[in-house]
């Protein structure tokens, strides 16, 4: 049962957490050990007892406290309890089904379509998860993806389409590097384009390594593209992206590629460039910033090397090699304000504020219920997995079709292939359901189950045993919510910031 | 208080908001749903303001002994009330206090916001199926702006077509907490109303029918009320809707389906009200409204009978949600459309039309009103001299009637 959580900051500050109200209260220490002690019946008689017989009263590790402190704190705490701040909290129901329906309603609706155009790929990046160190290491046959099944899954996507709900279809080519490919590009865009309904506006974003960014910027550029460039950073942090024939460093000729893109196009790489850089042992958030800021004016988005898939036997010389820091580590925790809404530090602690915080509201409509008291009859899914083809749908270059492009391939749920299209909204829905049954055992012991942020793919929900990155059980939980407090009491503003800065556009 | 040398910081607990005005202080603990207000008091006032200040961590360092008797009694006054705290400083580490401040993300949305999801904006769909000179006839000419009924065209009866309903609706129709709401001059006089109710029958959403009382032809209640998720609002004129309600709660249909029937009954007057309240006494009715009609005649009944004070508005006891909602939003009128028979939309019937259904579709005008409308975000904040009102976030949000009046201090606080 989740009940009101009392922590202390290293700095000696004592706060509790109640879920019934959703606050996070600064709180005396006296009060807080009472909330503790409150869960043991027997120590409570003891207490109060004791506290009746004696002027002032003294706690091990608190310290002593005169009999007006103690009576205020135990008032204060019967107030509390009274007003219901350590009530339980009041879960959400997670055994909904997610109907075949639904999956038919999201194709009508989906935003993006996204195409492996090829699997190959000019770039042998070590820590790529096709490398050895994956189960899933790269065993494909190079292939290219079949246009005219690329095309049968988009007239699926066109002529069901709901434009007064949905107006806009982003096409997105992803790879291998899909410029490899570019021919198919060409083709499905023209398609696209001349089956299109009227009221439909079609967008294109696409993710390459910038090898072969010279020979198409034009193209790109003509087509309005959102262009995400894969680049760790310099010439040192980008040292595990190397070439497919020869292993030679990619970061020469990529910058100078992208160097070109931002002279003949200033306007464009300005507004429709962003980068995708990994985080690594060679780099840091410092160097990353001091980079691309510097060269580029922006800041990329980040992510970590996949810790998820590895070969038991490469485990160590995976950690070892990108893991494990060969800058200085403070680097990291620098650069809190410059990168801001980036810095890994910042996001996780506006998540923490956000789901918990009762104060931040993604939908007006949410804003306008009250927030205890009403009884939410309906059924949620466990975890945050995306119900599938809302926001995006996923070919692969064989065909296989995917709920999205960053989930193993032993999950297809469908397929585009010379015999047609298999897209079994009863047999998706089926699957589904069964992976979140098995998954709901774990998320009713998490402490954020309620706002997970985990897809059900990424725990290992085919495998024996069970695993989320994020889970979270009561004492985890507490050190996260002192180690947030802990910054917000190092910098004062940080709270008023985040509130300010953190949520707005996204 | 504590009482040794020792410094202190001084807070407000989350779930307290402090509002200011001048030397004038508001302090409402959402929690008790208690106000304590300090008129004229500079000190008082200028530590407030300190207490909600994000540049000073909504702390303030108090070392007992050294404030005056005031500003003692005020601390002493917010620990009794457990609306605020004394905490012991530890070195110069500030504590950190969360003070309630609601974030409305991406609203309005950004241009071009991939997120954007109409049903995340819309609750009520209103459908005017006719208009017409009757509300001027029995005296209702300005019903529509101030309630949701007696849709009013001077130029004569006009209707709107049944697939101007549909082709507008059914996209949207499923959006949780999505409603359809079906009114006019007189639903009962639409001439294709069996053929609206045919396909009626297949929606999912929730259908309100707004009904004058009496109406033309009182044998299509029936039918409407047998509809699945259907609800019935009936809006009584006097004298003669009461002389007839007993003819029309008789009904067997009546006691199978009162739980989703409303009967709002407008009021001009006092002795109205009386007559009202009288007849209600002897019928044991449930769901009972009193909607006061504002005739351009009778500001004297609403500034006696209707106007807020001070114990009104501490009344409704506003919870946290409401006090951040009343801060950004209208809360009474966020997410409503009213369509017109002529094809106009409106996001509130006292604003200007955001546009019209023949040629635009609800997302884009529900675009428009985001970004440029009043209908649904007119708080107190925005209107003279709400917005230098100590009850500002506690007040109800501005209503139909001061929108129509345009008078906003619907209350004898100001």
């Amino acid at each position: 049962m989740r009940t009101a959580i009392p922590f202390t900051t290293p700095s000696g500050y004592s706060y509790f957490y109640s879920f019934h109200y959703k606050q996070f209260i600064l709180s005396h220490p006296l009060l807080n050990y009472l909330i503790s002690v409150s869960a043991h019946p027997g120590h409570w008689s003891r207490l109060m007892a004791r506290a009746r017989n004696v002027k002032s009263l003294r706690i091990r590790s608190l310290g002593s406290f005169s009999q007006d402190e103690f009576r205020y704190y135990l008032g204060k705490y019967r107030f509390y309890k009274k007003e219901g701040f350590f009530k339980p909290a009041i879960l959400r129901n997670r055994k909904g089904m997610l109907l075949p329906e639904r999956i038919k309603q999201n194709l009508a609706v989906t935003r993006q379509v996204i195409f492996e155009t090829t699997e190959e790929c000019n770039l042998d990046c070590v820590y790529c998860t096709y490398s050895k160190f994956y189960y899933n290491k790269d065993n494909r046959e190079k292939k290219k993806i079949n246009a005219g099944d690329a095309r049968k899954l988009l007239d699926i996507l066109l002529i069901g389409r709901q434009t007064d709900l949905s107006q806009e279809l982003t096409l997105s080519f992803y790879g291998g590097e899909p410029l490899r490919n570019f021919a198919f590009i060409e083709d499905i865009i023209a398609y696209a384009r001349s089956v299109k309904d009227e009221k439909l506006k079609l967008k294109f974003s696409m993710t390459t390594n910038g090898l072969l960014l010279k020979k198409y910027m034009d193209f790109l550029v003509e087509n309005d593209f959102e262009l995400s460039i894969s680049l760790d950073g310099d010439e040192f942090s980008n040292a595990f992206r190397v070439t497919k024939s020869g292993h030679k460093p990619s970061y020469g000729i990529v910058s100078r590629h992208i160097d070109l893109l931002k002279e003949k196009h200033p306007d464009y790489f300005r507004k429709r460039v962003n980068f995708l850089t990994v985080r690594h042992s060679r780099n840091t958030l410092k160097s990353i910033h001091d980079y691309f800021s510097s060269r580029y004016d922006k800041i990329p988005v980040m992510s970590g090397v996949t810790t998820t898939g590895l070969l038991e036997e490469h485990r160590n010389e995976f950690f070892e090699t990108f893991v494990k820091q060969s800058r200085p580590r403070e680097e990291n925790e620098g650069y809190l304000h410059e990168l801001f809404r980036k810095h890994p530090r910042i996001t996780e602690i506006s998540e923490i504020i956000e789901r918990f915080g009762d104060f931040v509201f993604r939908q007006p409509k949410q804003i306008l219920k009250p927030a205890r008291n009403s009884i939410d009859r309906r059924k949620y899914l466990p975890t945050a997995t995306c119900s599938p083809f809302d926001l995006r749908i996923y070919m692969s270059a064989d065909g296989g079709i995917y709920p999205c492009e960053h989930i193993s391939r032993i999950f297809e749920v469908g397929s585009v292939r010379e015999n047609g299209i298999d897209l079994d909204s009863g047999r998706i829905s089926r699957t589904y359901n069964r992976y979140f049954q098995k998954v709901s055992k774990l998320c009713s012991r998490c402490y954020l189950s309620e706002d997970c942020k985990e897809c059900v793919f990424n725990t290992g929900v085919e495998t024996e045993k069970l695993s989320c990155e994020f889970f979270t059980d009561r004492k985890k939980f507490t050190s996260h919510l002192a180690a947030i407090f802990d910054y917000f009491e190092k910098d004062n503003l940080l709270y008023s910031r985040i509130r300010e800065e953190a949520y707005a556009g996204k | 208080m504590p009482g040794n040398k020792e410094s202190y910081w001084l807070f407000l607990e989350p779930f307290v908001h402090c509002v200011t005005a001048g030397d004038d202080v508001l302090i409402y603990n959402s929690v008790t749903h208690t106000v304590t207000e300090y008129k004229s008091s500079p000190g008082i006032s200028s530590l407030c303001r300190d207490l909600d200040d994000p540049s000073k961590g909504f702390t303030v360092r108090i070392s007992p002994g050294d404030e005056n008797s005031e500003i003692r009694d005020f601390i002493s006054g917010l620990r009794n009330s457990h609306s605020g705290d004394l905490i012991r400083a530890i070195g110069d580490t500030r504590p950190a206090v969360i003070r309630p401040r609601p974030v409305l993300v991406n609203y309005p949305p950004p241009e071009e916001f991939p997120g954007f999801n109409v049903g995340d904006y819309l609750k009520n769909i209103y459908f005017s199926l006719n208009a017409s000179e009757i509300p001027a006839a029995h005296g209702y000419t300005w019903a529509m702006y101030q309630f949701p009924c007696f849709t009013y065209n001077e130029r004569g009866y006009t209707e709107l077509a049944p697939a101007d309903v549909l082709k507008n609706y059914l996209p949207y129709d499923g959006i949780p907490g999505l409603t359809m709401d079906l009114t006019g001059a007189d639903i009962t006089l639409y001439s294709r109303l069996d053929e609206l109710i045919t396909h009626l029958k297949k929606l999912v959403s929730s259908v309100v029918f707004h009904i004058p009382f009496p109406c033309h032809d009182p044998e299509v209640i029936e039918q409407l009320i047998r509809l699945k998720n259907s609800r019935i609002s009936f809006y009584i004129t006097l004298p003669e809707g009461t002389s007839l309600l007993p003819g029309l709660i008789d009904n067997p249909w009546f006691r199978l389906k009162k739980s989703r029937i409303d009967f709002n009954f407008i009021i001009r007057s006092l002795e109205e009200y009386n007559n009202v309240a009288a007849i209600l006494s002897e019928t044991g009715l449930k769901r009972v409204f009193f909607l006061p009609y504002y005739d351009k005649e009778n500001m004297e009944f609403f500034r006696e009978n209707i106007f807020l004070s001070r114990d009104d508005i501490m009344g409704s006891k506003p919870g946290q949600r409401q006090v951040y909602s009343r801060q950004i939003l209208n809360d009474q009128g966020f997410g409503k459309l009213y369509v017109m028979p002529s094809g106009e939309v409106f996001a509130n019937m006292n604003e200007a039309p955001l546009g019209n259904i023949h040629n635009e579709t609800i997302t884009g005008l529900v675009k428009r009103e985001i970004y440029t409308g009043k209908g649904w975000n007119l708080n107190r904040m925005q209107v003279s001299p709400c917005s230098g009102c100590l009850y500002r976030f506690l007040c109800p949000p501005v209503g139909n009637y001061e929108r129509f009046m345009q008078r906003f201090n619907f209350c004898d606080i100001l």
